[in-house]
């Protein structure tokens, strides 16, 4: 092989040695740890913005987060007798760690990331088989159990850089003193807390009769203009790495460029909760707030984009995918508007996932040279 | 007498109830919250499965084949209840309040039928009785084990005397239900682990060499 | 007996069940019968204790079982009001009710209150909830720890779900809805919370974690018990004073 056909080609055996193996014979040069290196490139954008808007801690939480993924699963296959080089330097504990990072608060005490790191690389992916065995999302496992095991933490929100700037659109998720201490500028912003705005509209009492001339306002609190510009670019509290939109659209972009991810699933994920809080939304105003609020609030975009597209976790055909992402968008939409959580995005993405098996049966790939039947029976 | 006391050994490691015979596992998974609870229920699983099979093993050699498991199951109820009548009625208080809410859940327990239909009823009483004790021993030791570690991974506590004072938020997954599969599925691999090793040793079981790839092949983990 | 172990004709097995079952009834209708009388007297013995911890070191002279009124709650639940004296002047008063709907049964409870309405102590008698989850909310036990394990521990035990009722009083049935006075004022809605319902629904009371259906019902015991004192206050308090 000389220089020239180094990268980028195929890898063909060398011409003066004999070669005995079983297929395939030729194969691509994409990597596990090209991929996951790619994946990191577009999850860059979702940490700057995090570091931005939540400060020194978040690249702590980040940090520590990886730092940890990798050392249990080093850990790990030292302790199961596996190849612990060829295991650790893939880079998917890396992936998962930012990733589980990415969907923590800001304020969570140093001991979460190490049990979250423990949740998702032992009990999210080893215990399975490793990498390409597991079911369910490795992040999201950890991440839903750091929420059963330690509900405090994991819903003690941090306001984030610039909430104040528009105090009025701020007031809503303040408890009225510290509201009135921050104003006062007699406390930092980063030493109280306050309310997402799903978990203010979680708890609004909800106005079922759409006579009611109140319906209409029932969120008007949340979900002006103004406002939802703000969710928009990230001003908002919430985990380190779904606040900021732009951030989150530009490493979908990364993703679709390197072919990484099915363009269907986020599309359909979020298209599918659009639709249903929309129309409920229309008929019922005092139920739930508009569509849009929706999209720009909770984990919806970092589910939809980087979650619920795991290459492993996900179906493999296409119309399969779009199936996934509709009963993702389904499920999240009803646990927001009827059930006890305020958030579902983590729920529906591993409910889903629970069922990849059934849609990747249902919804087989055709083999090379088959014929279907019935077209052949009807000519 | 040789043979009662092989049933009672038998019962604690080798045919444990919960590890090997998988029986129990619905008290096993909701009662080990604490190391308390999970030796109160041992305990009075212990006491009802004792006496049930000793009941059984009489009135098996009368019970028509046909129908023995709705009679086993009147017999146990029965037996079940005169016991928590008798509880409430002359057992002293904390006693009665300790082990009070066990008595009607053991009832539904499988160990306590598996056990007269797999062996009361074909033994003689004497080693029935071992066979209860043995059961119920090793039931016990089980569920006071996994209690242990769910309090201990939960609070730092154990028969809820706190041993890590600065333990002060608890860590609610091991005392939730999915804690309770994961650490039975931990446990129960942790027995495997050391019934291949003790097989390995034997020389019942083929190790292949490390690094041989035998595309999961499954033949040599056939245990005899 | 061989031959009736092998036997399959219907009539035979039915009648074996038949009798089976016939033999077990006897048995437990004797065993009942005997433990009834013991039943009770430990019942009455675990009320008088119950009824030393509620009042929780306050002394009285009188023997609250025949000092009794009876009043039926807004949901139709019998209450019963025993009256606490001290040397002829009471003291307080101790309500004893039962929750029907609990996660797995009734949750009966002692409130002991101040003349005037004001909860002192909530202890909860009989339940047959979840050990571990809702049986928690209803017991109260001393954290003992490595370091005060030759310790006797004084007093109530506490328990955070049950301490919360302390030094709330009901005004009227309208407490039970959010907006009324005396609540907290919620952090994100600013809609004043009521006091009486958990956390969950819009309340202040913080229910435990896992165990929410059981904490709803020992707060809704206690919001009855009360709400039935305040509305029946003038009869009870006159059939108190009036019994020895």
């Amino acid at each position: 092989m000389n220089e020239n056909d180094k990268t980028d080609s195929l890898r063909l055996p060398d011409a003066g040695t004999l070669v005995l193996s079983s297929s395939p014979h030729i194969s691509a040069p994409e990597t596990v740890r090209r991929i996951m290196g790619k994946v990191l490139l577009a999850l860059l954008p979702a940490v700057a913005a995090g570091v931005w808007f939540f400060g020194f801690r978040a690249l702590l939480i980040i940090v520590l987060t990886t730092v940890f993924c990798v050392g249990v699963e080093a850990l790990w296959c030292w302790l199961a007798g596996k190849p612990v080089t060829a295991t650790v330097s893939d880079g998917s504990a890396a992936v998962t760690g930012v990733l589980l990072a990415l969907n923590l608060p800001v304020g969570v005490p140093l001991y979460v990331p190490l049990i979250g790191a423990f949740l998702a690389i032992w009990l999210g992916k080893q215990v399975y088989g490793g990498i390409g065995n597991n079911p369910f999302n490795p992040a999201l496992v950890a991440r839903v159990g750091l929420l059963i095991a330690l509900p405090a933490a994991m819903t003690t929100w941090t306001p984030p850089r610039g909430m104040m700037e528009e105090p009025a659109a701020a007031r809503a998720f303040f408890d009225p003193d510290t509201f009135k201490q921050l104003q006062g500028g007699k406390v930092e912003l980063d030493s109280v807390t306050c309310a997402t705005p799903l978990g203010v509209a979680g708890t609004t009492p909800k106005i079922i009769d759409s006579a009611n001339p109140k319906a209409e306002l029932n969120f008007a609190r949340i979900s002006q203009d103004g406002q939802l510009f703000d969710y928009f670019i990230g001003r908002r509290a919430g985990c380190i790495g779904e606040t900021c939109a732009p951030a989150l659209l530009l490493g979908a972009l990364i993703l679709i460029c390197f072919n990484l991810i099915n363009w269907r699933v986020p599309v359909c994920f979020v298209g599918t909760v659009m639709l249903i809080t929309g129309a409920v939304n229309y008929f019922f105003p005092g139920v739930t707030p508009p569509a849009l609020f929706h999209v720009l609030t909770g984990g919806l975009l970092i589910g939809a984009i980087f979650m619920a597209t795991d290459m492993v976790t996900s179906p493999i055909t296409g119309t399969g995918c779009v199936v996934f992402a509709i009963g993702c968008g389904v499920i999240t939409s009803v646990i927001r508007i009827w059930g006890n959580y305020p958030e579902g995005v983590s729920f529906s993405i591993l409910f889903m996932n629970a069922l990849v098996p059934l849609i990747d049966r249902w919804f087989v790939t055709r083999p090379f040279g088959y014929v279907v039947r019935s077209r052949e029976a009807s000519k | 007498m040789v043979n009662p006391l092989k049933d009672l050994i038998r019962g604690i490691w080798k045919e444990n109830p919960v590890l090997v015979l998988l029986l129990g596992t619905c008290p096993t998974l909701a009662l080990t919250n604490n190391a308390t609870n999970g030796f109160g229920m041992g305990v009075a699983t212990t006491f009802v499965l004792v006496g049930s099979n000793l009941v059984i093993s009489l009135v098996a050699g009368i019970v028509p084949g046909k129908i023995r498991i709705p009679v086993y199951i009147v017999v146990i109820a029965t037996f079940v209840t005169v016991v928590d009548l008798l509880m409430q009625a002359f057992a002293p208080a904390s006693l009665y309040e300790a082990l009070g809410i066990f008595i009607p859940l053991i009832v539904v327990n499988c160990i306590v039928l598996g056990r007269a239909e797999a062996f009361a009823s074909k033994n003689n009483p004497l080693r029935s009785i071992c066979d209860g004790i043995g059961m119920g021993l090793g039931f016990t030791l089980t569920l006071t084990m996994l209690g242990a570690i769910r309090e201990f991974l939960t609070s730092g506590s154990i028969f809820e005397i706190k041993i890590i004072t600065a333990w002060t938020t608890d860590f609610l997954l091991p005392s939730a239900a999915p804690g309770a599969f994961i650490i039975v599925g931990v446990i129960l691999a942790a027995k495997n682990y050391f019934n291949r090793r003790a097989a390995i040793r034997a020389g019942r079981l083929y190790v292949p060499p490390r690094g041989l790839d035998c595309h999961h092949c499954s033949i040599c983990h056939i245990d005899k | 007996m061989s031959r009736l172990k092998n036997c399959e004709n219907f009539l035979v097995l039915a009648v074996f069940l038949g009798i089976t079952g016939l033999i077990s009834a006897l048995i437990l209708a004797w065993v009942s019968g005997l433990t009834r009388g013991s039943i009770e007297a430990a019942r009455a013995q675990r009320f008088n204790r119950s009824l030393r911890e509620v009042m929780d070191g306050v002394a009285f002279d009188n023997d609250p079982a025949v000092c009794v009124s009876t009043e039926t709650s807004p949901s139709g639940w019998k209450i019963e009001f025993f009256g606490i004296k001290n040397q002829g002047r009471l003291v307080a008063v101790v309500a004893r009710g039962a929750n029907p709907t609990g996660y797995s049964g009734p949750i009966q409870g002692l409130v002991s209150m101040e003349p005037s309405g004001k909860i002192s102590k909530v202890v909860i008698t009989e339940q047959t909830e979840t050990p571990g989850l809702g049986a928690e909310v209803c017991t109260r036990k001393f954290q003992r720890t490595i370091f005060n394990l030759g310790e006797q521990p004084k007093g109530l035990a506490p328990n955070v779900i049950l301490d919360q009722f302390t030094g709330m009083t009901v005004f009227n049935k309208s407490d039970w809805t959010p907006g009324r006075k005396g609540g907290k004022v919620h952090p994100s809605t600013g809609a004043t919370a009521t006091r009486w319902k958990v956390v969950q629904d819009g309340g202040s009371i913080i229910a435990r974690t896992g165990a929410t259906v059981t904490s709803r019902a020992v707060a809704r015991l206690v919001y009855e018990m009360a709400l039935t004192y305040a509305e029946n206050r003038t009869e009870i308090m006159s059939a108190l004073t009036r019994e020895k």
